[in-house]
């Protein structure tokens, strides 16, 4: 009796997803219906699209806006002093360092590359830049210069064409923690 | 008993492909065009958003983003630019941002992030990024129930409506401001030091009930300083097919 079910329970196997399909789309209208959906998806897709360029317009005639309000407001008086002294960033010329551990199987003396990600804008970044690690596993410096605080970093490196370390750290306003 | 048991295998077949059809009819029943809740997760860094995030603006920023099942499109967009990716694979999708210099590195260039599925869902995240100049107009946001400390902008997703407003978003700074926002979107009112000087309104704390869709407003201090408030008011949270035991 099994011997004979086997052939047709193959068979229903096959079967079993074409008349799912069958199912799911199971009239012209209800295909219809999932198109116009995948389509209304689109539209707003599209739509969404050009949000940011709208938003973008939006606050730039607002500042406009404000320019002209603030001459009415205030444009006949002195323009006051800052409320408080607001602190230097890291000037430029005095790079902060990080110190980045060689990977194990790293030769000393080996080059490496140092990528990084999410720095803040006004961070300067050396790309493409070789390092020399100071001994296998060592610790090696590297300066980096950063002008603001922000969210973790990621910093990558790369020896030769593989990346062999990742380093996650928050870059305070004046230091580098690792 | 050959052709019984075939048509009981049949009919089996059929019931458990019906139990998993999604009836269109159940799908918005109530917003025939709503604005959809920005919910699609992404990470940066070590950190998983929810759909909506203000970061720091930075030189490259890497994004992983949630791909939803089946996503046939996935747009990233900003105020200059349409990357798009056809059929990613489900799971995570590696994005480097790495905004136009003067172009998309400026006050107010959001970046939108939408998937759409071979069903028809719509999942979509909104970016907003804030310069953390420290020279800013710092002010306090409120925003779903919290008061947030912000310098230069705040980007608050709440439940908005049209017309009259939906869920209120406060702002509130220690001197007084002028203000500016735009006509489609509710305006603002002022709460508390409020003044009117040669016709322009001034104000320290403000609310403003969202509207739908991105409304931007902006504050000025009398030292040029500026806060910027961007809002998402959503009328909906559906963005996908409801689970089966919600259909009719």
């Amino acid at each position: 009796m099994i011997a004979l079910l086997l052939p047709f329970l193959q068979l229903m196997l096959k079967l079993v997803p074409i008349l799912y399909q069958i199912k799911v789309i199971r009239s012209e209208e209800e295909l219809k219906e999932f198109q116009r959906r995948f389509k209304d998806a689109i539209n707003k897709a599209e739509g969404n699209a050009l949000d940011s360029v709208d938003l973008r317009k939006q606050h730039k005639e607002n500042i406009d806006k404000l320019r002209e309000d603030w001459k009415k407001v205030w444009g006949n008086r002195p323009m006051p002093p800052p409320q408080e002294p607001i602190p230097d960033p890291i000037p430029p010329s005095t790079p902060s360092e990080i110190t980045i551990k060689g990977p194990e199987e790293a030769d000393a003396g080996q080059t490496f590359y140092i990528e990084v990600y999410n720095a803040p804008a006004n961070a300067e970044v050396w790309r493409d830049r070789r390092w020399k690690l100071a001994e296998i596993g060592g610790r090696t410096k590297v300066p980096l210069i950063f002008m603001m605080g922000g969210d973790p970093l990621t910093i990558q490196i790369k020896i030769g064409e593989v990346w062999v370390a990742e380093h996650k750290m928050i870059v305070n306003e004046r230091k580098l923690v690792g | 008993m050959f052709y019984k048991l075939l048509v009981f295998l049949v009919l089996l077949v059929q019931g458990c492909a019906t139990s998993t059809v999604p009836n269109p009819d159940s799908v918005y029943p109530d917003h025939p065009d709503p604005t959809l809740m920005a919910s699609l997760p992404f990470i940066v860094g070590s950190v998983r958003y929810e759909g909506a995030a203000l970061l720091p603006r930075a030189t490259r920023t890497k994004i992983n983003v949630e791909v939803p099942d089946r996503t046939v499109f996935l747009f990233f967009n900003t105020c200059g630019r349409e990357d798009l990716y056809k059929n990613p694979k489900s799971g995570t999708f590696e994005y480097i941002y790495t905004p136009a210099f003067e172009k998309e590195n400026m006050d107010s260039c959001m970046l939108l992030i939408t998937a759409v599925t071979a069903t028809g869902e719509y999942h979509r995240s909104a970016i907003d990024f804030t310069n953390s100049t420290g020279r800013d107009l710092a002010g306090d946001v409120f925003c779903n129930g919290k008061w947030i400390k912000s310098d230069g902008s705040y980007f608050c997703q709440t439940r908005g409506r049209p017309n009259v407003g939906g869920i209120p978003t406060g702002v509130r700074f220690a001197s007084q401001v002028i203000s500016a926002g735009p006509p489609q979107c509710p305006p603002l009112k002022c709460l508390s030091g409020c003044t009117e000087v040669n016709g322009v309104a001034l104000g320290k704390e403000f609310e403003v009930n969202t509207g739908v869709g991105f409304c931007g407003y902006d504050f000025m201090d009398q030292s040029q300083l500026v806060f910027r408030l961007t809002t998402l008011g959503y009328t909906s949270v559906l963005n996908v097919f409801p689970p089966a035991e919600l259909k009719r």
